[in-house]
């Protein structure tokens, strides 16, 4: 906590150094962000999801930073089901067994199409020692572009007001809003809960886990056990991309309702790359996914709002964009290094 | 015994070093004479390597002082004690593959200084190994040195520094007969340049034959230094185990029974062929068979084809041509599944590389190959069987949850030998399976493995560059020369002599 803080004044001195932005505005900025914390709570979910996601094959040594794209698809696959399935015109009822078998159904298939557009760099590993990463990075945008040929395709809506988007999904397939806490689903927080709960005990509690384990430490004694690396490699793959295809899919259901055009351009937030901050954050330990995702959540909406505070202060030519990442990169840097030199014990020697 | 001066080159007062859960030098106390060969010896686990790394600076001792020629030398990083003249020999070189032996050596010099130019240090380079007596290209990639070129190119290093007190930890337990005896020759010439050098090992006949005086190590103290006429094998037993049941495990009187021939083979590999790395044939038409309750010891020098053969033998390394037999199935490239779920043990000797993930703790990896099967894991139990077996065992560690790369070299490969001793229903296969082991170690090992073959009916396939060891063990020797099998001898008539020249010719 105290590193963090840390970080934060120092962002905010170059920040003022720059533009000389006065403390009260940036601190009250910084507060606000806390107290609105029902905005927080969303994006924490969401990077919760997709950080368990991405955490689980960083344990494995699958570099999955295709998480965006394995999103994407679980969107597609979402929208399919209750769009245009066949199953969509059984269940068009309103009886709510039938939604939650839609809703249900929508989810799964979206978790199936994120975990098949992972499997397919870690196919593609394992028998051509290929690395996944510039795959998955390619494979990110490929998900784009699918998604936009259907949009602007067969799926393209009706009453869009000539927009070139798909039209909303119907009112009994969404996600259920906690009343109260508007900006949350309770399918998304059950998600949450069970995702983040499963892996943990996938991980220390099931032979599975344990394959995980040794797969990202030491392979070879994976295999000398008697195990075959490929298929834990495999099932990394599948795993992570389930979970991460499920999150889209409950953005879609939960949230979007429908897919938009470009959706590259921003339209998803970007959460599957920014969960790998998130990752990379909880240091490989499943126990500090919600804590990492609590600081990234955090700090991206406050980059957010400070952007706006920013406003009129800039020299022509540098964003307020560029700022709050500044703002970010600096407070992560700090977080980072004080908790590798807690792990560490860096030991500074001046010399004569 | 001829020193130079009555004033040591090195002093150790009081010394103690505390790690978590283990008190890992008890107020330790030694004098280092410029002009002497001294030899720490201890089991595994002693302490020999942590008070040669506090000299050496790379661990800052809690408690004690060190003086290096009456000048008190406060080392808080390896710098310092290089800096005094203090070179430390690690049993594993700390070299950067991907340079030259020159730009190896430059990198060291560099930073502390001393020179700069390649050329020179080509020159030097070129000069100080003849001197040593082991000439090393200096434009040959590090990477691809045999262990023993490695560490010629790290007495370069610690030569050309100026050093006058070098710590040599464990570096000869890798190194062939040969190589040994030249690498003594070089102590020596250094003890008669007035050099003074400590050298840290766990094997007595080693440190009877080389030093001037032997200090003892137990639990991180030292128990008595000795002078060159108080050698005695016996007592320095006695010192460095303390009776610990020593006697229970003397390796006489456990020869196993002979088995008829015509019993089927438990393993039986036929024309086996397969390559390394790069490529090249590792083996070359290997045809082995064991039959139940015998040990097959394959001996050879190092290099021979010893690590691939496990390798297939375990199914991590796939054949070219060939047939592998388990129990009369055929199991060529079926996979280490296969291989391991027909009960086959395997220890090896870098266990940290093919049996554990030291990041991992204990249980963990006992968890990966003794589990209570299906596909949850009870912690609770499992940590209990491995407590149960680090008693069994004698394995030093703090807790069953501690992560296995904390654990001393000893430690680890004891760890690995138990967890693979209590796994292996069929068979099991060695590869140089005692190399960081002590003397005591060695026959408790040895020992409960001809238990097991004695009552279990285990096969042991027991691969080992030391000839001594193969004699002592096995049933059957096979040598292995060049990838090839040279000959298949019936332990009880076969000469020494003739074994020693297949494994050179």
């Amino acid at each position: 906590m105290g590193s963090l803080l840390t970080g934060l004044v120092m962002s905010y001195l170059i920040i003022w150094a720059t533009v000389g932005l006065d403390p009260l505005s940036f601190f009250t900025t910084f507060y606000q962000t806390l107290v609105s914390y029902t905005g927080l709570l969303e994006s924490l979910l969401f990077l919760t999801i997709l950080g368990t996601a991405i955490s689980i094959a960083f344990y494995g040594s699958y570099w999955n930073v295709g998480a965006e794209g394995q999103y994407v698809l679980g969107m597609l696959g979402a929208i399919y089901v209750v769009m245009f399935s066949p199953l969509s015109g059984f269940l068009s009822g309103n009886d709510l067994v039938s939604a939650a078998v839609l809703k249900l159904a929508a989810i799964l298939l979206g978790g199936a199409l994120g975990a098949l557009w992972s499997l397919i760099p870690g196919l593609i590993k394992v028998f051509t020692k290929i690395s996944e990463i510039p795959i998955m990075l390619l494979m990110n945008y490929i998900a784009y572009s699918l998604s936009d040929y259907l949009t602007a395709g067969p799926w393209k809506g009706r009453y869009t007001y000539g927009y070139i988007r798909t039209d909303m999904i119907s009112e009994s397939a969404r996600l259920t809003v906690i009343p109260g806490l508007e900006t949350l689903r309770y399918e998304v927080v059950i998600a949450a809960i069970v995702v983040l709960v499963s892996i943990y005990l996938i991980l220390d509690h099931t032979l599975l886990g344990l394959k995980f384990k040794f797969l990202g430490t030491n392979p070879t004694a994976l295999k000398s056990s008697g195990f075959d690396e490929r298929k834990v490699t495999v099932s990394v793959a599948t795993i992570s991309g389930f979970i991460a295809g499920l999150a889209g899919a409950m953005r879609l259901l939960g949230y979007d309702y429908r897919l938009p055009y470009n959706i590259g351009d921003g339209k998803t937030g970007f959460y599957g790359y920014t969960a790998i901050l998130v990752a990379w954050l909880s240091f490989r330990d499943i126990r500090f996914i919600v804590p990492s995702a609590i600081i990234v959540s955090a700090l991206s909406s406050f980059g957010y709002r400070i952007q706006m505070s920013l406003k009129g202060l800039l020299p022509p030519g540098i964003s307020a964009y560029a700022f709050s990442q500044i703002f970010i990169g600096t407070t992560l840097i700090v977080y980072t290094l004080t908790r590798i030199t807690k792990e560490f014990s860096v030991k500074l020697v001046i010399r004569r | 015994m001829v020193f130079s001066s009555t004033q040591p080159a090195l002093r150790v007062t009081g010394v103690t070093k505390r790690f978590p859960g283990v008190l890992a030098l008890d107020r330790v106390s030694l004098d280092l004479y410029s002009g002497e060969i001294h030899s720490l010896l201890g089991e595994n686990g002693s302490g020999k390597s942590t008070l040669a790394k506090v000299i050496a600076g790379i661990y800052v001792p809690d408690e004690g002082s060190i003086e290096v020629l009456g000048k008190s030398l406060k080392p808080v990083s390896p710098a310092d004690a290089i800096n005094h003249g203090i070179f430390y020999l690690p049993q594993s070189p700390n070299l950067i593959d991907k340079l030259t032996v020159t730009e190896n050596v430059l990198l060291t010099l560099r930073s502390y200084g001393v020179m700069s130019k390649v050329k020179e240090v080509k020159g030097l380079v070129i000069r100080e190994a003849q001197n040593i007596g082991s000439p090393i290209d200096p434009e040959a990639e590090v990477g691809k040195l045999s262990y023993t070129q490695k560490q010629v190119v790290e007495l370069l290093k610690a030569s050309l520094l100026g050093t006058r007190i070098l710590l040599v930890d464990e570096v000869t337990t890798y190194l062939p007969r040969s190589v040994r005896e030249k690498f003594y020759e070089y102590l020596n010439r250094l003890k008669s340049e007035g050099k003074a050098v400590l050298l840290i090992t766990h094997k007595i006949p080693e440190a009877i034959e080389v030093a001037d005086r032997i200090t003892v190590m137990r639990s991180g103290k030292v128990v008595k230094t000795l002078e060159r006429k108080e050698f005695d094998i016996g007592l320095i037993r006695k010192l460095m185990f303390e009776n610990n049941g020593l006697s229970a495990y003397t390796a006489e009187g456990l020869s196993v029974e002979h088995i008829t021939k015509d019993e089927k083979a438990v393993i039986r590999l036929e024309d086996v062929w397969a390559t390394d790395e790069s490529g090249n044939y590792a083996l070359r038409g290997v045809r082995i068979s064991v039959r139940p309750r015998e040990i097959l010891g394959i001996v050879g020098i190092s290099g021979s084809g010893q690590r691939e053969l496990s390798e297939v033998l375990i199914g991590l390394r796939s054949v070219e041509r060939g047939r592998y037999y388990l129990d009369g199935v055929d199991v060529t490239n079926k996979g280490s599944k296969v291989v391991r779920a027909a009960g086959v043990g395997f220890v090896s000797e870098v266990p940290l590389y093919y049996s554990l993930s030291g990041d991992l703790s204990l249980t963990e990896n006992m968890a990966l190959v003794i589990r209570d099967g299906g596909l949850f894991l009870s912690l609770k139990s499992l940590s209990a069987k491995t407590r149960e077996i680090m008693e069994k065992y004698g394995i030093v560690a703090a807790s069953p949850k501690t992560q296995a790369k904390v654990l001393s070299g000893g430690n680890v490969m004891r760890f690995v030998i138990a967890r693979e001793l209590e796994f292996a229903r069929k068979a099991l296969i060695a590869l140089n399976p005692t190399r960081s082991l002590d003397e005591r170690s060695v026959l408790s090992f040895i020992s409960t493995l001809k238990k097991r073959v004695r009552i279990d009916g285990l096969s042991v396939v027991y691969i080992s560059e030391s000839l001594d060891e193969v004699l002592q063990v096995s049933d059957v020797i096979a040598v292995i020369n060049n990838g090839k099998i040279m000959g298949v001898y019936d332990r009880r008539t076969v000469e020494r002599e003739v074994l020693e020249k297949l494994m050179v010719m």
